[in-house]
């Protein structure tokens, strides 16, 4: 099977996930939900594995950072990807940790050449140690940074080429910050390094009126600017596993699904297309 | 231009003291603690519910402020809260609140502690009582137990499974005892002679002594009834190891 457009795998979902006839469906979870020794939690990910190709997506490596990623949660991961076997593992251009302490959130950080030495020196760690590819994820920006030597995109695909990694393009993210950050991300999008997407995330923002900021709350449905950055990005560059990320206010699984098959139309739309071509 | 990790440690500063209401700097300090709140009363759910959902998420800020977590695997977030709490004033009104956290705390270690085969009825049925008190039990790895000068885990269980009417708790020390011989996980009150019996397991001795123990100490028991039934409720692990 083809992985298409999957899903964020949801416990009170599983026996409707187990049982949708959906061609090209797949699941993700995040990595370090899982990071336990037993129980009915990893159950479920091994029955769900079973039926569907899966996606480890980690929100806790901490790749942004002066020291190599923490050794314990790097033996955790090898441990999940040893037995699940996903398809896909990713990661975020971020930090969560420092000095021991750490921080349920993707901070920011100039991308400066310091940085990148550093997140590759990660990145090839990590890849090493779990023998295989990982994607790392555009994150959502809330505030100036000052100090920046790179632009993002071009940051993403000198780590691209460096590492061998992969990109896991956020459309929610690079909509979240534009609004944000003031830049449009139509355009933003044009000098995104396409060549090396492996999977794209779709997810809802919320908007902070005080603050006047998008947050990346993956509370809410996909909005239409980015369902059209969707349509745009596959058109132009040809079709990507794509999620639906949801993490709050979680419909019924048959809401959920109606975007994901949204999504997969769009995937399949560019199928055609390249068949005519 | 800074180097990384004094960026990384200047931002951290500024998050934990954001300048000023409108800061962006808000964003990130909001969803750091968001998280840490919400983890903690994933795995406080009794606790939450006793202090209500305002004073709750204001201790957890404190909590999490005071003892922030150190690994991002939040399953297990809070192992500390229980003895952090104990510290807290409202630990003086409410005198089963830090034995109904402890509870919490070792309902959430026995969900997600390693699988393994749990001893059962079948397994002990075919043993002589004789070797069978010669044995040394190990407790399966999910099996948790304690003994608490209030019934909190009958305040938890009450809580976990609401009935119509008011809760009647039987008001003694009492101990408690959570297994998962299977996926699902089980809680029940224990007495006295079943925790000893169960204290002598875990620090190794051969079944025949912490029996012996256990009837010195309360001769009314039952002794073979009562390792009967912590087997059936999963608290020992196969295979048998012999002494």
């Amino acid at each position: 099977m083809t992985p298409t457009a999957g899903l964020s795998l949801k416990a009170q979902h599983l026996h409707e996930a187990l049982a949708s006839p959906a061609a090209g469906l797949w699941f993700e979870v995040h990595a370090e939900n899982y990071m336990v020794e037993g129980g009915a939690r990893l159950a479920m990910l091994e029955a769900a594995r079973e039926a569907r190709p899966l996606s480890l997506h980690g929100v806790g490596m901490s790749l942004v950072g002066t020291e190599l990623p923490d050794p314990v949660h790097l033996a955790a991961l090898k441990r999940l990807v040893d037995r699940f076997e996903p398809f896909l593992v990713s990661e975020h251009l971020a930090w969560s940790r420092l000095d021991r302490r750490y921080f349920p959130d993707l901070l920011p950080f100039p991308r400066t050449n310091e940085a990148l030495v550093r997140i590759c020196r990660n990145i090839d760690h990590v890849q090493t140690v779990l023998g295989r590819q990982i994607l790392i994820e555009n994150p959502s920006h809330y505030m100036a940074i000052a100090g920046h030597e790179w632009r993002e995109q071009d940051f993403l695909g000198e780590i691209a080429r460096h590492t061998g990694c992969g990109l896991l393009l956020d459309l929610n993210n690079v909509a979240v910050s534009g609004h944000n950050m003031g830049f449009d991300p139509a355009l933003w999008l044009r000098s995104f390094p396409a060549e090396h997407v492996c999977e794209i995330h779709l997810a809802g923002a919320s908007e902070d009126a005080a603050l006047d900021l998008l947050i990346d709350s993956h509370d809410r449905p996909v909005s239409e600017d980015v369902w059209q950055l969707h349509r745009r990005f596959v058109e132009r560059h040809g079709p990507r596993p794509t999620l639906i990320e949801r993490d709050g206010t979680i419909p019924t699984f048959r809401m959920l699904m109606r975007q994901r098959n949204r999504a997969a139309d769009n995937l399949r739309i560019n199928l055609k297309e390249l068949a005519y071509a | 231009m800074h180097d990384l990790h004094s960026f990384q440690g200047q931002f951290v500063s500024l998050i934990d003291r954001p300048e000023g209401p409108l800061s962006p700097l808000l964003v990130y300090r909001n969803t750091s603690l968001n998280g840490l709140t919400e983890a903690l009363a994933d795995n406080y759910p009794v606790v939450c519910e006793l202090l209500g959902e305002q004073l709750f998420g204001a201790l957890a800020l404190a909590f999490a402020e005071t003892m922030p977590p150190v690994s991002p695997v939040l399953a297990l977030y809070g192992e500390g809260f229980p003895d952090w709490l104990a510290m807290q004033p409202v630990a003086g009104e409410i005198s089963y609140l830090v034995d109904v956290a402890h509870c919490e705390r070792a309902h959430v270690e026995a969900l997600f502690a390693a699988d393994a085969q749990a001893l059962s009825t079948a397994d002990i049925a075919q043993v002589p009582p004789e070797r069978l008190l010669a044995m040394q039990f190990a407790l399966h790895p999910a099996a948790r137990f304690g003994w608490q000068a209030t019934p909190a885990i009958d305040i938890w269980l009450a809580h976990r499974n609401p009935v119509e009417g008011e809760i009647v708790i039987d008001w003694r020390a009492a101990g408690y005892l959570f297994t998962r011989p299977e996926l699902e996980s089980r809680a029940q009150p224990i007495d006295r002679p079943a925790h000893r019996l169960l204290y002598g397991i875990r620090l190794g001795e051969v079944l025949g002594h912490a029996a012996a123990a256990t009837i010195r100490l309360y001769p009314a028991t039952d002794i073979g009834a009562l390792f009967a039934s912590l087997v059936a409720a999963g608290a020992f692990m196969t295979p048998i190891k012999r002494n």
